[in-house]
């Protein structure tokens, strides 16, 4: 995927205008993940939905495989396919009243797949996120942040996209629960050999996620490189800030928490 | 002098099928003046549920069984723990939450917020509630405190908001904080300024801070002593710096070892077993998803004293 000039601006107060995304110019390669950090305003999400098209841009360009994937000349349904959002609010993002194996056949049928077939493969995509079959018949409230935010995984692969877009998919989740996930779109990664743009303002996060970084800061690319080039040698204040925020700085690198405190003298044993 | 929060042999149970069921066991904690605690643990450990009865904020059907000893500063709080809490509440008990836009009152400026509570309480001293409410949103490192006291909330951006949260807190001239995840609708900068503005009033009015939270950056950034919860219980205690570098209860170092911190890019990370409810009958409450698990954990383990003013409760790596 490339983007070129991407701009997006928003009415703000007051007649006034908000430029949310100024002149981004990005690549995605194949198989790798583009992370993209920032705060919030910093414009990540609307940069995420203005690839897909979901977020009118003013000026600018994308394109997917060398061809115009978002704008008016384009019909949409064919990144729609290749192409899928995880949104951040797991519970949020499903609908409360289907039932998760309701709302993945509804994205089957969608698809063209017989009652039959839609079946068989709703137990193959919660197998692959790692849902058990129990949960096909439960709603969405009945479950964990951690089940929904598989679920909206699921939902997503039953469209067989080969490039994901991950906005936030972690930040509402307990730590022991964001490993697991993050740990399973690493292992559909490799086994689907998927794409993916990695939002999130937690630098911790996406330097473990991503092959490259881009740092946003209201809506532009302040600094875009390798990841560990990134965080072992950031060239902006604001990506330190980010830094340090996400407490890399002070970490060599040992996978060890460090600790921020002097030790408490003569508490030894 | 007695420490400014101490609580001695909490338990809180909620109805369930087969009658009241444990969502709280036993849990002893003590806040010093101008010491930060922290309570950690996934969702369902107790932690909440802790502070919510500290609070006098339990859900509908939550009862605290005899036998809990709370007292803050000189006063016991006997019978009704709950509602002895719920009237010392905003005085010298003040809240944080998560949310400050659910939590500020919408239809009200900020500033009536806090005068309000400045009113109530008769805290605003002699140079009137209209100064001190300027004074405390400027405490609060927001700039243009006129113009955030004459806001609505949703005119305020979150981390605004938060802090807005506080000065209605402290307006109350609390002597302890309670904040249930006061950081996690924000994102990293906003974290990092909230945490240490939290941990300054640490340091500058003697306040003590009850810490709830899952983000053990937050925990590290503004506590000196953290309490890991697992399925009601306290599994881990002591300094911050020590449980956080050297995890002794296998649940701590599991934690731990799921923080993204450190690693390499797409190095999957350390998981244990997911969660799921403690297996009946006695013995640790770990123990279905340990990786050191031992006949012995089949039977209760204590809190033990270890080296370095922690406790652990852990048959394996205890004392």
């Amino acid at each position: 995927m490339e983007a070129r000039g991407l701009t997006v601006r928003f009415p703000g107060s007051r007649g006034s205008e908000v430029l949310a995304l100024d002149g981004i110019d990005l690549k995605v390669h194949e198989g790798e993940t583009l992370g993209v950090v920032g705060e919030s305003g910093s414009g990540k999400t609307t940069l995420g939905r203005a690839l897909l098209g979901l977020q009118r841009r003013e000026a600018g360009s994308v394109s997917y495989r060398g061809e115009p994937v978002a704008g008016p000349e384009v019909r949409q349904p064919l990144l729609r396919q290749r192409a899928q959002i995880v949104f951040q609010d797991p519970l949020g993002s499903l609908n409360p009243r289907l039932t998760v194996q309701s709302a993945l056949r509804e994205v089957l049928l969608l698809r063209g797949r017989s009652p039959t077939e839609a079946s068989d493969e709703i137990d193959d995509l919660l197998a692959r996120v790692g849902l058990s079959r129990d949960v096909a018949s439960a709603l969405p409230n009945a479950l964990s942040g951690g089940q929904c935010q598989r679920v909206g995984i699921a939902r997503a692969l039953a469209m067989e996209p080969e490039f994901l877009i991950l906005d936030e998919p972690v930040s509402a989740l307990d730590v022991s629960v964001q490993a697991r996930i993050l740990n399973l779109l690493l292992d559909l990664q490799e086994r689907l050999g998927l794409t993916y743009l990695f939002i999130s303002h937690d630098m911790a996060v996406v330097r473990r996620m991503s092959d490259r970084i881009l740092v946003l800061e209201a809506g532009r690319v302040v600094e875009a490189g390798p990841a560990d080039r990134i965080v072992a040698a950031p060239s902006r204040p604001y990506t330190r800030a980010l830094l340090a925020a996400a407490r890399l700085e002070a970490l060599p690198g040992s996978g060890r928490t460090s600790p921020r405190q002097e030790e408490h003298p003569g508490t030894g044993a | 002098m007695s420490p400014l929060l101490d609580v001695q042999g909490l338990s809180v149970t909620v109805p369930g099928p087969d009658g009241p069921r444990f969502v709280v066991r036993d849990v002893s904690l003590s806040v010093d003046r101008g010491e930060a605690l922290a309570l950690v643990g996934e969702s369902g450990s107790g932690k909440t549920m802790t502070a919510l009865a500290l609070m006098g904020l339990l859900p509908y059907g939550a009862r605290i069984p005899g036998g809990a000893m709370v007292r803050v500063g000189d006063r016991e709080i006997g019978g009704d723990v709950s509602r002895e809490m719920a009237s010392l509440r905003g005085g010298t008990v003040a809240l944080v939450s998560q949310n400050g836009s659910s939590a500020l009152n919408p239809v009200r400026r900020v500033g009536d917020q806090i005068r309000e509570v400045l009113h109530t309480h008769g805290t605003a001293g002699i140079r009137g509630e209209r100064v001190r409410t300027l004074e405390l949103l400027d405490e609060m490192g927001l700039k243009e405190p006129d113009r955030v006291a004459a806001s609505y909330a949703h005119q305020l951006s979150g981390g605004m908001q938060q802090r807005a949260l506080v000065a209605v807190a402290l307006a109350g001239e609390p002597d302890l904080l309670i904040a249930d995840e006061p950081t996690s609708a924000l994102d990293a900068p906003l974290r990092v300024q909230l945490l240490d503005l939290l941990a300054r009033l640490g340091r500058t009015r003697r306040i003590g801070l009850l810490l709830i939270t899952h983000d053990f950056s937050a925990v590290e950034r503004a506590t000196s002593r953290v309490m890991v919860f697992h399925a009601g219980q306290t599994v881990e205690e002591g300094p911050t710096p020590r449980v956080l570098t050297a995890p002794r209860h296998p649940y701590t170092r599991a934690l731990v070892a799921a923080l993204p911190f450190g690693g390499r890019p797409k190095e999957r990370f350390a998981v244990t077993k997911e969660p799921h409810e403690p297996p009946p009958g006695p013995g640790c409450s770990f123990r279905g998803r340990c990786p050191l698990v031992e006949e012995r954990c089949g039977h209760d383990p204590r809190l033990e004293k270890v080296a370095g003013e922690r406790r652990v409760r852990c048959w394996v790596t205890g004392p």
